[in-house]
Parts: C-alpha cells; sequence; structure tokens
C-alpha cells in the first residue's frame, strides 16, 4: 500500500471562502470522482460544506455505493443535523443494498456459466461486468480481483489496455500510487500506435502524473503534467479536470523548473497553453515570476491556495510546493544583489505572522540559498566568494593533502612490503590465525553478522 | 677493566668499512669476555664510559641483568639511563637486540617518568628521522598511557614523528651497506637482520596507533589523537581481518570526530569493506551518537547518551562521551557562522541548547562567558560586539584569512621544502620495491601479457586482467586515505 499514509492523513480545514464555483467546477469531472471530490470539499470547506454534502448524498444516490452515501448524510448530519438530506433514507439503503446483493449474485452465476462453458471472451466480459458492478457498489478490492482476473483472458490490444486501465482505476481510489503509476506505466509500453489509442494515452499520461505527484516527485510529475494533451479530456474527466491538468501542471513547473524552462515549456508551449487559458491566474503567476516579479507571483497564489486546498490530489502537497516556489521567489530575487535590508525582505516576501529570518536561516541551513544574514543591521547578504582567499586555500590545502597522502601511501606500502596487514582467517584453515596474542584478538565479520541476525540486530 | 677498549686508538672514524671490521670483531670478543671470565659487573658498569665506549658499556648491561646477584636492580636502572642519555649511535648500531631489550627493562611502572624521559631521548638519538618503529616505540608508549605519564617533551617528540618504515620489509638493505655509515637512512640499519630491531608484528603497529592516539588525548590534543586512531581503524587488511583494538579506536575515532570537527567521522573510501562492516554493527551506539549530535535535538541526544551509558563505561569511553556532550552546544554555535555574519546573543541563546541540561542557556551572560570562552581557545574566529541599544552581538570572521602576497609566498615555500624532504623518502621505496624479485617477475608478466595482447585492438590491448594466481588485494592501498 504504497503512500497510504496520504489516505490516513486528517484533512486540512479551509476556513477561507474558496473562489470555486461548486456546480461549474463539478460540471468538469465523470464517475465516482464526483461523489469523491463533493464529500472531500464537505469535510475540509468551512464555507462550502453544507453545499458540498448535499450535492454529496444527492450525487451518492444516483449511484449503487450504500456505505458512501451513508458516509456523506453522516458528514452532513455532523455540520447540518437540521438539512433534510441529512437523515438516511433507509428504504433507499435497503432497497439499494438488495439490488445490489440480487445484481451480484446475478453476474456471479451468469460468470460461473461462462466459466462452465470455457469461452474466453465471455469469461472476460462476465468478470468485467462483475468487476465493473462492484466498482460502482464500492467493493474496490473485489473489483480489483475480478479485473485482475480478467488479464488470463484477454484477446485482444485494446482489451489489454482496458484492464490495465480499470486495474489503475482502482488503485488510484485506493490511494496505492507506485502500484496505479507501475500499472500505468506498463500500460504505456503496450500501446502499439498512439494515434489509434490516442485516448488511452491521454488517460495514461494523467494517472501517471496524479500519481507521481502523489508520490512527491514534483519535477517528474511536472514532466508528465506538460504532456498531457488539451484534446480528449472527457476520456480522463474521471480523474482530474483540464482545470486540474494546468493548475497541477502550472504549480508544479513553477515549483520545480528555472525561468527559461517555465517560458519555453510553459507559456510558449501551445498545447498547455490551452489549459492555461482555462485558469488565467496561474499563467499569471508563472508570467509574473518569468518577469522577477516574485511577490505578485507569491500574492496570486496565496488568493488561490484556499482552492488549491479542496482539490482532493493537491491538497497534501499544497504546503510543500509553496514552499518550494516561495523559496525560489526569495533565491532568484537575490540574484542581482550582493546585499539587500531584511525590511525590504519582509516587504517582499513577509507572511503575517510568521518570522522571515527564520525561514532564510533553514533555507541557508539546508544549503539552497548562499546568503547570510546580518541579524545586528538588518541585512542579507549574498555568500562572497573572494576569490583570491579561496584561491590561497585552495592552493594550500592541495599541497598539504599531497604531502598527507604521499606520506601515508609511503606508509601503508611499508606495511605491505613488512607483511604487516591484520590477516583474518582463510576459509577451511584451522586454529588460531598467527595474529591471535594477549594484547589483540581477531574480530570474524561473518561470525559477527550472523549473530546481529539472530539476535536482531541490538547492540 | 675492558681489556679490548673500543673504538681503538688508532682506528681512522672515517673510514666506514674499517670502523664496520673493528666494531665486528669487538662484538665477537665481548662474547668470548663473558663466557670465559668472571667479571664483577658492578665495578664494570662504574669503570667503563658509556658516551666512549657505548658498545662495551651496553654488553655490560646486557650482562649484568642477566646475572642480577652482582648488581642491584636500582643501581642497574641508573646505568641504563646514564647509558641511554649518553650512548654513542654508531656503536649502538652494532649492539644487536640488546639495545630495545635494555629499553623495555627500564620501561617499569614505578621509574616509568625518567624511563620515559631516557628510553624518548635514546630512540630519538638512535634514529633522528623517527621513521622506523621499533618494539621499543610500542613499550614506550604504552608505558606511558598506563602510568599517565604524558607529559615528557621527548615522548611528545617520538610520537610526533611519522612512522614510515617497519622491520622487516622486503629488500629493506641495499647489498653492501655498512652500519657505521651515519649517512646512511633509519630503515637502511634498523634491520630486523642486524638484530636491532626485531620484527614487530601487526599488532605492534595497531597498538602504537592506538596508544599515541590515547597518549594525544590525555594531552587534549584532539588532532593528533584523530591522526593516530584514523591510522589506526584504517590499518590494512587481508582476508577480511579486523582486530578488536581496530574496533576500539574506531569507536574513540567516532567520538574524537566530534569533539574536532563537530561531525560524524567519514572513513576513506579505500579501507577494508570488512572493516567497515564489523565498524558498522560494534559501533552502532557511537554511530546513533553521531547523527544525534549533527541533528538539532538536545534533549534527544542526552537521552541516547544516558541509554548507553553502560557500552560508553565498557569501553571506557565515558568521559570521551562526556566531553562530547559538553562541546555540543560550541558545535552549533559555530555552525550558526554558515547563516549568520552578525547574530545577537539573545538570538544564538534561543537557537542553540546544551547537551548537558537539554535547555537554552539560563541567561544572555551565560552565552557570552561561553562564547568568549570559544574566541579566547580559539575554537571560533569571530568577536563580540555591543549595539548603541547596549544589546550584545557576536560577529563571526572568516575560517581562513586572507594572506598577503609574501605571507602566501612564505607557506608555499614551507610546503615546497616539506615536500622536498619527502623525495628522498619516495626515492627509497622506489628503489626497495624495484630491486625486488617478485617486482621483477611481475614487470616481465606484465610485459608478456602486454605482448600477448598486442595484437588485440582498442581497450583489452591495454587492459591488464589479473591473472589467475595473481593475488587480489582485499583492499585498495593506494586509494585516499583520508
Amino acid at each position: 500500500m504504497a503512500n497510504s499514509t496520504d489516505h490516513s492523513q486528517e484533512p486540512i480545514i479551509v476556513q477561507e471562502t474558496p473562489k470555486l464555483d461548486l456546480d461549474l467546477y463539478m460540471q468538469n469531472y465523470k464517475g465516482r470522482t464526483r461523489c469523491e471530490r463533493l464529500i472531500f470539499i464537505g469535510a475540509c470547506s468551512v464555507a462550502l460544506r453544507v453545499e458540498a454534502l448535499k450535492a454529496a448524498v444527492s450525487e451518492a444516490k444516483q449511484g449503487k455505493d450504500v456505505s458512501r452515501y451513508k458516509k456523506a448524510c453522516a458528514l452532513l448530519q455532523q455540520v447540518a443535523p437540521s438539512e433534510p438530506e441529512a437523515q438516511v433514507d433507509s428504504e433507499w439503503v435497503s432497497r439499494v443494498n438488495h439490488e445490489n446483493n440480487s445484481e451480484s449474485k446475478r453476474l456471479s452465476d451468469q460468470l460461473s456459466g461462462y466459466k462452465h462453458n470455457l469461452i474466453k471472451e465471455s469469461i472476460r466480459m462476465g468478470l468485467d461486468e462483475l468487476g465493473k458492478h462492484l466498482e460502482y457498489t464500492g467493493d474496490l478490492n473485489g473489483a480489483l480481483e475480478m479485473y485482475t482476473k480478467m488479464r488470463a483472458d484477454v484477446s485482444t490490444t485494446k482489451q489489454l489496455l482496458e484492464t490495465h486501465m480499470l486495474i489503475s482505476r482502482i488503485h488510484l481510489q485506493n490511494r496505492e500510487w507506485s502500484t496505479a503509476l507501475g500499472t500505468a506505466t506498463k500500460l504505456t509500453g503496450q500501446v502499439p500506435d498512439e494515434k489509434e489509442f490516442a485516448p488511452f494515452v491521454q488517460w495514461v499520461r494523467v494517472v501517471q502524473a496524479v500519481c507521481t505527484l502523489g508520490t512527491n516527485n514534483y519535477e517528474q510529475a511536472a514532466q508528465h503534467f506538460l504532456k498531457v494533451n488539451s484534446e480528449s479530456h472527457n476520456m480522463y474527466s474521471n480523474v482530474a479536470s483540464p482545470n486540474d491538468i494546468a493548475i497541477y501542471g502550472g504549480l508544479l513547473a513553477l515549483a520545480t523548473m528555472d525561468r527559461d524552462q517555465l517560458q519555453n515549456r510553459v507559456l510558449d508551449d501551445q498545447n498547455f497553453r490551452t489549459f492555461l487559458e482555462l485558469e488565467p491566474h496561474i499563467r499569471r503567476a508563472i508570467g509574473m515570476f518569468v518577469n522577477s516579479r516574485f511577490s505578485s507571483c507569491l500574492s496570486i497564489l496565496e488568493a488561490y491556495k484556499p482552492d488549491y486546498l479542496l482539490d482532493i490530489y493537491l491538497q497534501p502537497h499544497v504546503k510543500a510546493i509553496y514552499s518550494l516556489i516561495r523559496r525560489k521567489c526569495i533565491v532568484q530575487y537575490m540574484i542581482p544583489f550582493s546585499c539587500v535590508t531584511m525590511d525590504r525582505m519582509q516587504e517582499q516576501f513577509g507572511h503575517d505572522g510568521e518570522s522571515l529570518e527564520e525561514e532564510l536561516a533553514q533555507m541557508i541551513r539546508s544549503g539552497d540559498f548562499k546568503a547570510r544574514i546580518n541579524s545586528v543591521d538588518r541585512v542579507l547578504t549574498r555568500e562572497r566568494t573572494e576569490p583570491r582567499m579561496k584561491m590561497q586555500a585552495k592552493g594550500l590545502d592541495a599541497i598539504n593533502m599531497y604531502e598527507k597522502e604521499a606520506l601515508e601511501r609511503l606508509r601503508k606500502m611499508s606495511i605491505a612490503a613488512a607483511e604487516l596487514e591484520v590477516r583474518g582467517m582463510r576459509k577451511g584453515s584451522v586454529g588460531l590465525p598467527s595474529f591471535q596474542n594477549i594484547h589483540d584478538k581477531l574480530i570474524n565479520p561473518a561470525e559477527l553478522m550472523a549473530s546481529q541476525e539472530q539476535g536482531g540486530g541490538g547492540m | 677493566m675492558d681489556p679490548y677498549p673500543f673504538p681503538p686508538p688508532a682506528l681512522d672514524p672515517s673510514n666506514n668499512e674499517k670502523y664496520h671490521q673493528a666494531i665486528k670483531a669487538h662484538s665477537d670478543k665481548l662474547i668470548s669476555l663473558a663466557n670465559e671470565s668472571k667479571i664483577n659487573y658492578n665495578h664494570a658498569l662504574k669503570s667503563v664510559d658509556p658516551a666512549k665506549n657505548s658498545i662495551s658499556f651496553l654488553a655490560l648491561l646486557v650482562f649484568a641483568s642477566e646475572n642480577p646477584k652482582d648488581v642491584h636492580p636500582a643501581e642497574l636502572s641508573d646505568h641504563i639511563i646514564r647509558f641511554l642519555v649518553s650512548f654513542d649511535p654508531r656503536q649502538v648500531r652494532y649492539g644487536g637486540p640488546s639495545f630495545i631489550n635494555i629499553c623495555n627493562t627500564l620501561l617499569t611502572p614505578h621509574l616509568s617518568s625518567i624511563a620515559i624521559d631516557a628510553v624518548a631521548m635514546a630512540l630519538q638519538k638512535l634514529d633522528p628521522s623517527g621513521s622506523v618503529l621499533t618494539l621499543a616505540h610500542v613499550s614506550l608508549v604504552e608505558t606511558a598511557v598506563r602510568t599517565y605519564d604524558t607529559e615528557s617533551i621527548s615522548l611528545l617528540d617520538v610520537i610526533s614523528k611519522k612512522i614510515l618504515f617497519y622491520p622487516g620489509m622486503l629488500n629493506q638493505v641495499p647489498k653492501g651497506t655498512l652500519a657505521a655509515d651515519m649517512s646512511l637512512p633509519a630503515p637502511h640499519f634498523m634491520t630486523s637482520n642486524s638484530g636491532l630491531n626485531p620484527n614487530v608484528k601487526p599488532s605492534d603497529v595497531i597498538r602504537y596507533d592506538y596508544f599515541c592516539g590515547m597518549i594525544y588525548l590525555m594531552r587534549r590534543d584532539w588532532q593528533g589523537a584523530y591522526d593516530c586512531w584514523m591510522r589506526c581503524a584504517t590499518h590494512p587488511s587481508k582476508d577480511g581481518g579486523v582486530s578488536q583494538v581496530m574496533v576500539n579506536a574506531y569507536k574513540k575515532l567516532s567520538l574524537m570526530s566530534l569533539l574536532l570537527k563537530g561531525r560524524a567521522v567519514k572513513l576513506p573510501s579505500g579501507m577494508s569493506g570488512s572493516a567497515k562492516r564489523v565498524y558498522d554493527i560494534m559501533g552502532k551506539p557511537y554511530t546513533g551518537l553521531a547523527a544525534l549530535f549533527e541533528a538539532m535535538n538536545a534533549k534527544a541526544l542526552i537521552k541516547h547518551a544516558n541509554d548507553c551509558q553502560k557500552i560508553w563505561d565498557q569501553d571506557q569511553n565515558l568521559s570521551m562521551v562526556t566531553e562530547c556532550l559538553a562541546s555540543y552546544q560550541k558545535w552549533k554555535i559555530i555552525d550558526l557562522r554558515d547563516i549568520y555574519t552578525k547574530v545577537f546573543l539573545s538570538e544564538v541563546r534561543s537557537q542553540t541548547q546544551s547537551a548537558i541540561t537539554g535547555q537554552e542557556l539560563a541567561s544572555e551572560d551565560e552565552v557570552e562567558e561561553l562564547v568568549t570562552d570559544m574566541i579566547s581557545s580559539g575554537m571560533l574566529r569571530g568577536h563580540l560586539g555591543t549595539t548603541d541599544g547596549s544589546r550584545t552581538y557576536l560577529e563571526f570572521l572568516p575560517e581562513n584569512p586572507a594572506l598577503s602576497e609574501e605571507q602566501y609566498y612564505e607557506e608555499l615555500v614551507a610546503s615546497s621544502q616539506r615536500l622536498k624532504l619527502v623525495e628522498p623518502l619516495w626515492r627509497m621505496a622506489d628503489d626497495r620495491v624495484s630491486t625486488s624479485k617478485e617486482h621483477i617477475k611481475h614487470l616481465v608478466r606484465m610485459e608478456y601479457n602486454t605482448k600477448k595482447r598486442g595484437n588485440t585492438t582498442g581497450f583489452s590491448a591495454g587492459f591488464m586482467d589479473p591473472g589467475f594466481e595473481d593475488p587480489m588485494e582485499d583492499e585498495d592501498l593506494m586509494g585516499d586515505s583520508y
């Protein structure tokens, strides 16, 4: 279960009102992700929780996943107990449960029949139907089992691709990032013709990108998002919307790419431009960064932070991505200066209630920022290189190292010539080695390691 | 008393050949003298001058020590000391194993401080370069550590010399070398064949470095101790050999690295893999301590130090661990120089913790006291200042101040002089290796292999793949040493 911790993380509660319009936002998605996203927004956003949870209850009621419906009702019960949607519709629950069970039984019996007849294509179809039914009812493990079994009965490339797609979809819903990524990558290798299977390829790219983001590999994730084609977005609307691609890709590029790359590969890229048009503020933020207007760039991002914190895939990474962007802005800002006052830095990058000096100290400590703080005169200075001093120190160090090395090598040659190395016991030799004496004894590495393994490695 | 005085009055001391023959003949006569006649050693030792008739005096000392009834042990010790401080090194080169034996006889705990001084001076007199290890070196440093007598300047002179040669080296002495030749380098006369320097064992070499490290530790010379234990822990090994003393040295080295550099020890990449594996396992508590020392969590460091107290105690490293804990905050203050050029003491106080209490220091005055101590001891380059508002701050100065052109030139000249001194040592090692039978065989084999592969092209033509019977080394002896 790769990165299952993300799944178990407590969601961040967003107090600020987001800019997003829930109805418009939800129009971009299809499938189970709709209800999942609504529940997530309901759990995280103080401003939108009632609206989102009511929509989630209604969405769940249109499907077959009883547990998800109950979850939405329970959450709504907590925040708005007086809402009629907060009461669990027991009749609907028992009816859908009954229908689900009957359908499961019917499909299982049908599959048994197909298996009895030994017709591969029928077995595959039977597994597919049962798997999808289980997925829609919320039994993801059962669905995964069916989809995995399907692999043995595929007969065409398209079927193989579809099977892998279904498997990776389940892993994605389970937040098993590495497994989903592995399955999606396998899928890429099996596509015979990218043009013919273009929708598949796009879906795979989106899944790869989302999973790479899930594994905290931001640089790679940015590359994947930038490769997603603006066409065939219907294919991946059960995972992310084109707006999401613009946001994820734009933020990750901003966090991991230099100014030239941002200009050439993001702003000037014809394909990604189409996405950026959907989220013009991301385009503006990147443009500000490229034009060295760092505080404006950060202000835009700060304004949209509540929206990003309500994104199901982005929320766990917002803090880290924002921190990377902020650090990059600070480093870039400092480049033309040899010295900047702390007040000016505070003006540009200050946060309410947070110490910029502490942040700068952390950046310097981690090696991300080559500067020194003068907290007495309140200035920040770039690390002085002083080439003359550096050259002198380097020259003298080289000579000292040369002398030290030469003598040490001479000593080791003499040890070898006098056969004074410590000799261990050769395999098969009997008795104590010649080294053993009252002052010292040999340690047997093999015995030591064996005793470590037996003793569980404690010292 | 001596019926065969040496040197005879007619001997021309500038003629090495004649000197050699005369002293050889004299040594033979001394042996027969001991076997044939009854001598009053007490009287003889008083009447022979150790500075002029050193070889005879040495023989008398040996005979007397073998007949303890004739000379009281205290008197014998006096005679040995008299001899060690005044002997003629040219004669003693012919003294065989006796010289080392009497040094070892003298190195007893109850006489330690005088004995250590005398033996250290004698070793320097015999080999001013101090480049050859003898068993007397090992006994000297061991006695010094065991008796806590480490203040002798002569002892420090001995251990500060770099040991580069060991008795028993293959092809150590060129043919026709006469020990009487005072221009000879030490490895050519301090040999096991002459008996002057009996062969040492690998454990002697390791123990010498280990005890030298202990002496430096007692003198609070961290760099000296670090270098010695590094040599000890990285001692070359074959067939996965690792000794207990090497492990002990590694443990001390880990702590010393924290005291000296404020960082975990970094072992050279070319050293034995088995030793590294053994250190990883046996040195786990030390590695853990170093990792916590490097982090910014004094409380966790204190907890680990307390949890492993028994281990430190068993390894006799408890006082070093305590010293490390005391230095923790100082290193954290030094680390601040990577972040700040000037910093208020109040910030120093809030950003660093003591690894004794696990807390910040109680007041700014305590911080000031600590920083002042660090600056005056040379640990930290910086100075304290006060702002108009009477707030005290610390200004960090560059670690290596810029040198003027003259100063830099002087440094370069001094360095090149030192390198020139290394050159003859290398030449000597080169001569020793290049005239050995094994080396010539190796060269012939290499040439044969090159010719054999001569017809092949590209990479394989110059590639020397070791023959099936060629011995494979356990480690890269020529890899980076530190």
